[in-house]
């Protein structure tokens, strides 16, 4: 190692403790990747556990002329927290405090490795929830959420979590500390912290978070529809949201992804199950009565093979048993899969997943669909074998081909995963060269030199893409699911 | 622009739209009382690029106005060379009401925007005083709201996407037309209350919502102010789930028509859905009120109802003379009372009217100076008050509304502490020649 970046690791040592700094190749390999196609190792891993000394590390790294990476639980399955360009990566796995609950505001203070269900179930017993819940939600920290303003089932009718964060501590790319926003709804000057959420660790790091918590609503009920296929599932989506609802969540999945859920997960679909559909509604009991009867009067117009409704907590986990695990499941069918994250408008939901089920006849590679079917997020997932030359290749082509139909007809490249690496090449396609200046303007207003996450969102030269799918492969564990 | 060139706006114009374009009539346009003679309508998108590329070009200053109806906001400034009228921008552009979103330019008044979605039964979840003539790219930039917001927040979170004129010239976009969507920066974030210093937004996608089923509004009257605000507080952390709430005094309560029904402190409850869920809200609501001691309870309805919302809305934006100063006041929830409370108090002699979202953190306030020798210094002492009280709370105020001659003292929109440093910057990269509404936004930028 060079005397350069010898001295960088000392000086890193120094700011956070030798214990919490990771730099041993062996001990790297963990971080070297976050579930997506791509994958680079850093110079070295850091774990500060205070603001001031993720503050340290900045200067540190910026003194050292080291790109800086934030890492949350690394789910983004987008390549965002992957550091392409080696250099730092700041782990927040010890940045996991709670700070404040304040009940009757309804706010909560937040350190960014708090993981999102945590938070939940923390303020559970005050009655408390935190909205945004990404499907990853067992391993995804509050960190992470901010860094892609993260959705999740519940967006529909919730909202993603922009709309959930009020104010943060940031370190900007000189060290220095900032608050950004605060506690009130409405804050002075330009938005700064709306155009943080989802900027994907590229203009600030986050190091403590304030965001709002809602109120547990006294009856939820959740409906699980069976059809025949995707079209009469889809034009039952179409008719809820016709009829005037917004349910809390409406997830939808097809024939290949119920298979796959079937054989993990026994979720007890019966025979010739075409499309499940998922409707969660929330509320006064009185008002969920009325909009599940609604939900049901729709769902039977569309020649529906078996409708079953939960009311208990039990009974409703059974019924999202099978959504939930599906991801996993899907993992059983193939050695790998690429997941796709585009969203379009919800009525060219059917359009699009009949010309992805020509696409994979076309290509002979099964593609399995689950989607938000209430927010248009759709999730191909395309199975292939990295171990067949060409596979993997031919499996991010797909996958690109995807994401040019969603933006064709209509929508975008990303619902909740972001850009990242995988995707920064597809930009062009929604965007031309004067938005992405204007976007890239950002950088230079937070000072960041390019020091913090350097390399992704904007798109790169073609050869640059060209090395990182070659060296791509997708895997997802069987507890991931999104 | 230089003195010896007094006539480079219109040629600006002229260069970059034709002589006909010019508007040139010095009663129609006016920031802080004083008059911009020269002014431009353009009539879409590609027009309203050139005048801004040639403005820019030419060093013009640059003043957009959409319905012209909340000019007061803003730190005084030199007046600009131009105004840029956006009200003939005025067409849908698409309306998907199965998807729930729909894309209008800026120039649309908010009411026509709601009469087109009405066909479809939805709306815009957003409310605004003036909103016959408020434009949607005014209101967005303005940063206003009204009482919907307890229910369905700031406008920027109903907004998807958006079409901007850069200073430059240049149209570009950001977001799109979808709910979710995490693909590059949310660029609109910036425009939304941001006075129009980064860019003229000319085209918004929204996400749209079903109107509910049926509505009913709950007033309320109370003796002790604190009463009412715990209340407000109580609904806020319960299951009853308003579309708006707001608390007000009792000018506010006259102002909307309504007969007097007694009290210090009045509570309404816009509520919204089918006719059990509504039943139970509206029982739930009058329950709490009368058991947080409410005097008089009524349940408004129809056309009343709507109506009241409106007068609420409007409140302080439609009186002859109008409140010489108006606040908006940001507070967590907890703080809204007390506020209201102290801001009584500390004024006590001329005591101001107010509306309140308490869930949402907000007050707007609005203060006569009644008949005193000194108006202006009053008026400056009565928002030293009514500012100083809600910084002590840990809030912010923004001043809407105040004398011209007392712009000088204050920073209208209040302090940004460290992040001004960030906000220049962005005004230095969005607009470096600084044509867009110069020195009227935040520190002056």
């Amino acid at each position: 190692m060079n005397p350069e970046m010898d001295s960088a690791l000392k000086e890193l040592r120094q700011s956070v403790g030798d214990a919490y700094v990771i730099d041993t190749p062996e001990d790297l390999i963990v971080f070297e990747y976050d579930g997506a196609v791509d994958k680079a190792t850093p110079l070295a891993v850091v774990i500060p556990e205070t603001a001031q000394q993720v503050s340290e590390c900045v200067k540190v790294a910026r003194r050292h002329e080291l790109p800086i990476v934030a890492r949350g639980a690394g789910t983004g399955l987008s390549g965002g927290a992957i550091a392409e360009h080696g250099g730092v990566v700041i782990a927040m796995t010890r940045m996991t405090k709670i700070l404040e609950v304040d009940t009757e505001n309804r706010i909560a203070v937040v350190e960014p490795g708090v993981v999102n269900l945590d938070l939940s179930t923390h303020v559970a017993p005050l009655g408390l929830y935190y909205a945004p819940d990404p499907s990853s939600q067992r391993a995804c920290t509050i960190g992470g959420n901010v860094a892609e303003n993260s959705g999740g089932p519940h967006c529909l009718a919730y909202g993603v979590t922009t709309n959930h964060v009020l104010g943060m501590e940031v370190v900007l790319a000189d060290g220095t500390i900032q608050w950004i926003g605060g506690r009130t709804r409405e804050s002075v000057g330009f938005d700064l912290r709306g155009i943080l959420v989802g900027s994907e660790g590229t203009l600030a790091i986050v190091t403590k978070v304030v965001v709002r918590l809602l109120t547990k609503p006294e009856s939820v009920k959740t409906l699980l529809a069976i059809f025949k296929d995707l079209d009469d599932a889809s034009a039952a989506v179409s008719g809820i949201i016709g009829a005037g609802i917004v349910p809390a969540a409406l997830e939808m999945m097809d024939d290949l992804c119920i298979q796959a859920a079937e054989a993990s997960v026994h979720a007890g679909y019966p025979e010739g199950a075409g499309a499940v559909l998922l409707v969660e509604v929330d509320g006064i009991a009185e008002s969920v009565e009325e909009e599940v009867e609604a939900v049901e009067e729709v769902c039977n117009r569309f020649r529906p093979i078996e409708i079953r409704t939960a009311t208990d907590a039990e009974e409703r986990e059974r019924l999202w048993a099978g959504r939930k695990g599906v991801l996993g499941a899907v993992g059983r069918l193939a050695p790998n899969y690429l997941l796709v994250d585009g969203t379009v408008p919800r009525t060219k939901l059917v359009e699009v997943l009949s010309k992805i089920r020509q696409m994979s006849v076309d290509t002979g590679y099964p593609i399995a669909n689950l989607l938000h079917a209430g927010d248009g997020n759709l999730h191909p997932s395309v199975l292939f074998d990295e171990r067949i030359p060409g596979d993997t290749k031919r499996a991010l082509e797909i996958g690109g081909e995807i994401l040019e139909l969603c933006v064709e007809v209509g929508g975008v490249l990303s619902g909740e995963h972001g850009i990242g690496l995988e995707k920064q090449d597809h930009m062009p396609l929604m965007f031309n060269e004067s938005d992405l200046a204007v976007m890239a303007k950002l950088k230079p207003s937070f000072a960041t030199e390019d020091s913090l996450n350097p390399g992704k969102v904007f798109p790169t030269g073609a050869t640059c893409g060209d090395v990182r799918q070659a060296a791509a492969i997708a895997r997802v564990g069987p507890g991931a699911y999104v | 622009m230089n003195s010896d060139q007094s006539d480079l706006p219109i040629r600006v114009i002229e260069r970059s739209l034709g002589p006909d374009s010019v508007i040139n009539d010095d009663s129609r346009y006016s920031v802080d009382g004083r008059p911009i003679p020269v002014a431009v309508r353009p009539k879409n998108i590609d027009d309203l690029s050139a005048i801004l590329t040639e403005s820019h070009d030419q060093d013009v200053k640059v003043m957009p106005v959409g319905g012209g109806t909340r000019l007061s906001l803003g730190n005084a400034a030199q007046t600009p060379d131009i105004a840029l009228d956006t009200t003939s921008l005025n067409q849908p552009v698409s309306i998907n009401s199965a998807d729930l979103t729909a894309t209008f330019e800026a120039g649309m008044t908010l009411d026509s925007v709601q009469s087109i979605l009405a066909e479809n039964n939805q709306f815009l979840a957003m409310d605004a005083a003036l909103s016959n003539n408020a434009t949607i790219g005014g209101i967005l930039a303005s940063g206003t709201s009204g009482p919907l917001k307890w229910q369905y927040g700031n406008p920027r979170d109903l907004v998807l996407g958006m079409k901007v004129v850069q200073a430059d010239g240049s149209i570009t976009k950001s977001g799109g037309q979808v709910v979710k969507n995490v693909s590059g920066y949310d660029m609109a974030r910036l425009h939304v209350g941001g006075l129009g210093s980064l860019g003229v937004v000319c085209e918004v996608s929204f996400k749209l919502t079903p109107k509910p089923a049926n509505e009913k509004t709950v007033l309320a009257a109370f003796d002790n102010s604190k009463s009412c605000g715990d209340v407000a507080l109580s609904i806020f952390n319960g299951q009853v789930t308003p579309l708006a709430l707001n608390v007000f005094d009792r000018g506010v309560l006259s102002a909307t028509g309504m007969s007097n029904i007694g009290g210090e402190q009045y509570l309404a409850v816009r509520l919204g859905g089918r006719p059990r869920g509504l039943a139970r809200m509206v029982d739930e609501t009058i329950q709490a009120s009368r058991a947080g001691g409410g005097t008089t309870i009524e349940i408004v309805d129809g056309g009343s109802a709507l109506d009241l919302w409106r007068r609420i809305s409007d409140f302080g934006w439609v009186d002859q003379p109008p409140p010489e100063v108006v606040l908006r006041v940001s507070l967590v929830p907890n703080q809204v009372q007390t506020y209201i409370d102290a801001i009584k108090a500390s004024l006590a002699d001329n005591a101001p009217s107010f509306v309140a979202s308490p869930g949402y953190g907000n007050v707007m306030v609005f203060w006569q100076s009644g008949n005193t020798n000194n108006k202006l210094e009053s008026s400056g002492n009565a928002i030293r008050a009514l500012r100083g009280g809600a910084v002590s709370l840990g809030g912010s105020a923004i001043i809407e509304r105040c004398p011209v001659e007392l712009k000088s003292e204050f920073d209208v929109w209040g302090e940004a502490g460290d992040s001004i440093e960030i906000m220049r910057r962005m005004k230095q990269q969005y607009d470096p020649k600084g044509i867009l509404n110069p020195g009227r936004f935040i520190g002056r930028i």
